[in-house]
């Protein structure tokens, strides 16, 4: 496959007689770059893709002693996890969490971003810089913990959505993108009567849904798989535990082997099977995510 | 743009926007309360352990005396200054380690002919960013645990298994190393959208002059991309202080903290671990914290708008 697209250049060289012998050395460095670059690449990806094949071999085994392949094949260990009601009373609430945190958080920043992606909006310079300085510096983990227990937000699940609705990064994002479209739409609408609001949501919204949809994704991914502000605000209210602290917590534990259960021995197993079902929600936004990343994410700025 | 604009008085400009006005003052009031009013707790750094457990918030706050002690231990504590060592190399190690492979990948995934096979490593190689910490860490203590493939792949080679998890000679090395499993790919995606924006007619010419890949590579990709590379370099520079608390956290135990303790989670042990917690001391730590990277930052963006134009903002 490589060695026939090399042909191309051979087409090109009819003029260059005099230099045949040398293009066939070329398509020969050539291939032999291409060989090597594949096959460096098939390992890199080998190398990120292997973990999961023995995280899948670790949760359908019995033993921790599992490379890329199941000993003793069971399905014991998802059973396990499937009647933990724990597990899925933490995922529930991150998918709360998810869904409201995200729809809040884009909302929010999108506005802000309509308003101050107009050149001549009052102040426009001083409430990015507030912004900015949002991004840079952060009280810490006590006074934040403070302001949230003064809320009374504290071991609610207000707490994981609230202070994550202000996500600068995303404002910057969007601003960008719409500063970059087209003022005519926005100007017929509102010769049209369309107040503010109508011309956000109708207009403006449809018209950037690339950039939306990758920030709306991205902050979801974020807020599902982060764990630090229920590891502050929640304390020992396990019931709010999304699920990232709720594994963390069992991974952490040390099993009561002399209990001898089921889920004492083989806990290493168990944890594997939560992990795998864990991630079937990433996996299954992922193409998604694949998809809107090309369009969105670069046309304004690329993260990184 | 209009001179016109440019010339509008503030007032004008309140009227003119007095309707989206309002759109920007729900991210300003979440920023306010979230983000700002904790600024102002950066005071119990100069007080004496208030005791925010037993008091309510303002009360304790009154309590406890005013005293400069936190930072002097801040800056004797051999203890601390163990954790600042420990976020330091931690810090450098990813930067050194890490960061010429998403630019070595980047090179390697535009320079291939099959939109197929590049868009299929692409997929791969981008997925694990999107796992959070603790899913990667769970997978990891498979992967280098007592029974797991790298300790297996130890004794066919005629070595002793390692518990590498517990050790604290290896737990830096784990953590760069987990760390770039989860971020080169998806860290070479800037630089995989720089290469494609390089004029292929550099290459035709160069191809032409009867450059070798390897050179072409050298003389007209890399030279192309400095600019972003070099924004990245300083941005990442800018945030030396984050060794990174949800990765560290979650990998780090008993055993492992010598090395592995970083001043985000002596900060957070200091304030909500077990056992009596010392939130003057906290606040410091992670004032001290604050402040630097503050300095590294606002200076790494400086620099590279400097030099390239570019910046975070």
């Amino acid at each position: 496959m490589v060695i026939m697209k090399n042909n191309n250049l051979n087409k090109s060289s009819v003029a260059n007689s005099g230099t045949v012998l040398k293009r066939s050395n070329k398509i020969r460095e050539n291939s032999v770059f291409n060989f090597i670059n594949i096959t460096a690449l098939v390992i890199i990806s080998a190398i990120c893709f292997l973990p999961f094949l023995n995280v899948l071999s670790m949760a359908l085994s019995q033993t921790e002693d599992v490379n890329f392949t199941p000993k003793h094949f069971t399905w014991e260990n998802f059973r396990t996890v499937f009647e933990n009601e724990g597990f899925w009373r933490s995922m529930g609430v991150s998918f709360l969490v998810v869904v409201c945190g995200t729809a809040l958080s884009v909302t929010v920043m999108f506005a802000a971003a309509y308003a101050l992606s107009k050149r001549d909006f009052p102040c426009r310079k001083g409430i990015m810089v507030f912004f900015i300085i949002v991004m840079i510096f952060s009280g810490g983990m006590v006074p934040n913990y403070l302001v949230v227990s003064m809320l009374g937000l504290t071991r609610t699940p207000w707490a994981l959505i609230l202070p994550s609705v202000v996500q600068v990064y995303n404002l910057i994002l969007i601003k960008s993108y719409l500063e970059g479209l087209p003022g005519e739409l926005e100007e017929s609408a509102s010769i049209d009567g369309a107040n503010n609001l109508q011309i956000m949501f109708k207009v403006l919204l449809p018209m950037s849904m690339p950039c939306v949809a990758s920030v709306s994704l991205f902050t979801a991914v974020t807020l599902w798989n982060n764990y630090t502000s229920a590891l502050l605000y929640l304390g020992t209210e396990e019931k709010w535990y999304p699920l990232s602290l709720y594994m963390l917590n069992y991974i952490q534990s040390e099993p009561d082997i002399l209990s001898g259960t089921y889920e004492s021995i083989h806990k290493a197993n168990i944890e594997s099977a939560m992990i795998v079902v864990s991630i079937i929600p990433i996996l299954l936004v992922y193409p998604l995510v694949l998809k809107y990343f090309t369009k969105g994410v670069t046309v304004g700025a690329v993260k990184g | 743009m209009s001179i016109k604009a440019k010339k509008m008085t503030l007032g004008a400009k309140i009227v003119k926007y007095k309707h989206l006005i309002p759109f920007v003052i729900p991210a300003m009031l979440f920023a306010l309360i979230f983000s700002y009013l904790p600024m102002a707790g950066i005071l119990i750094a100069f007080k004496d352990n208030p005791n925010f457990l037993r008091y309510d918030v303002l009360e304790a706050f009154q309590r406890s005396d005013w005293t400069l002690e936190n930072f002097k231990i801040l800056f004797s504590d051999p203890e601390i200054l163990t954790y600042i060592k420990n976020t330091l190399i931690i810090s450098v190690m990813k930067i050194v380690i890490l960061f010429p492979l998403p630019i070595a990948l980047a090179v390697m995934i535009t320079e291939l002919r099959s939109k197929k096979f590049s868009k299929l490593v692409q997929g791969i190689v981008f997925l694990p960013h999107f796992f959070s910490w603790v899913v990667i860490v769970g997978i990891f203590n498979s992967i280098f645990g007592m029974y797991g493939p790298i300790n297996n792949l130890t004794e066919v080679l005629g070595g002793d298994p390692i518990y590498f998890m517990g050790e604290p000679s290896w737990f830096r090395w784990l953590v760069v190393i987990l760390s770039g499993w989860k971020e080169i790919g998806y860290s070479s995606i800037a630089y995989i959208a720089a290469i494609m924006s390089i004029d292929p007619a550099l290459y035709e010419a160069a191809k032409i002059d009867g450059a070798s890949k390897l050179r072409q590579i050298w003389n007209i990709t890399i030279p192309s991309i400095m600019p972003t590379i070099i924004v990245m370099l300083i941005i990442r520079i800018g945030y030396l202080m984050d060794a990174g608390f949800e990765q560290v956290y979650a990998m780090l135990n008993s055993l492992t903290r010598e090395t592995g303790e970083i001043i985000g989670t002596y900060v957070y042990r200091l304030g909500f671990g077990m056992g009596s917690s010392d939130y003057g001391l906290s606040t410091a730590v992670g004032l001290f914290n604050g402040i630097i990277s503050l300095i590294l930052i606002l200076g790494a963006n400086y620099i590279s708008k400097k030099k390239t134009g570019n910046g975070v903002w």
